[in-house]
């Protein structure tokens, strides 16, 4: 016995309710060194091209867009769908906005962003007469 | 905190072969599953995907057994990092393996994977004898 008469009306209920255009979460890990803050984060399925990092008043927002493929035949086992993926970091160290880096490596994004380093107390010298 | 035994932890549930057909359709794997799979059945073949970020093609194994299961294995390695301190870690590493019954068996000398942008694909064609045939219905006398 097929199901897929069964199942049919449940996916047209889902596309109907716009499930899949909300976009989930995107994992990531995050550490700091002495220099810098790095988030890496997984964005499987997602071209460089419609990923966009922005850093504004403390804030890093990451998008990704997540083409919908498929058309391969019966859903039979779902356990991800292409949906887009997100995440938002506020950031508690000052950050050198300039010299923030991005790159996308095996569906793995990491963002790099410099910490403003203090900077370091000037000795005066003092001239006596 | 994830270690980095995470997967197998994680996985140790899964260990007996998970039936494609008779479980629920929309079933998300929990939050801990790895790799995620969707599995998609036209008549000729089945498509099978898995999200593998950060997963080098190299530490990935596809094994296709007994004719009509397919397992997925492998190893997402943990990076070199030294921090001063972890903020958040999220993504599991360590030694992970998932494997499906499928509903057919498989022509396994035609299966063929691919891997693109962190997302493994595996097309397996089915058996000849597991495709339908059409019966020629012949005029009686």
């Amino acid at each position: 016995m097929t199901t897929s008469a069964l199942n049919e009306p449940q996916q047209q209920l889902d596309d109907s309710l716009a499930r899949k255009h909300r976009p989930t979460v995107a994992m990531f890990d995050c550490w700091q060194t002495d220099t810098e803050i790095v988030l890496s984060g997984d964005f499987p399925g997602v071209n460089a091209n419609e990923l966009s990092v922005e850093f504004h008043d403390q804030v890093l927002t990451i998008k990704g867009a997540n083409g919908r493929e498929g058309g391969y035949g019966r859903l039979v086992r779902s356990e991800f769908e292409r949906r887009p993926l997100e995440r938002s970091f506020r950031v508690h160290e000052e950050i050198n906005g300039d010299g923030i880096e991005a790159s996308l490596d095996n569906a793995v994004l990491t963002v790099v962003l410099p910490i403003v380093q203090p900077i370091a107390p000037r000795r005066i010298p003092i001239s006596a007469s | 905190m994830l270690n980095d035994n995470a997967f197998a932890q994680m996985n140790r549930l899964r260990t007996e072969l998970e039936k494609v057909f008779g479980s629920d359709l929309k079933n998300y794997g929990s939050a801990q599953t790895f790799p995620k799979v969707n599995v998609w059945e036209d008549v000729e073949s089945f498509l099978v995907e898995a999200e593998l970020p950060g997963v080098n093609f190299e530490d990935i194994e596809v094994l296709v057994l007994e004719g009509d299961q397919i397992s997925i294995k492998g190893e997402r390695k943990q990076s070199e990092i030294q921090p001063t301190a972890w903020i958040r870690k999220e993504r599991a590493t360590g030694e992970f393996e998932r494997s499906f019954k499928l509903s057919s068996a498989i022509d396994v000398d035609s299966v063929k994977a691919t891997m693109r942008n962190g997302v493994l694909q595996i097309r397996l064609p089915k058996a000849d004898a597991h495709q339908p045939r059409k019966i020629e219905i012949e005029r009686g006398q």
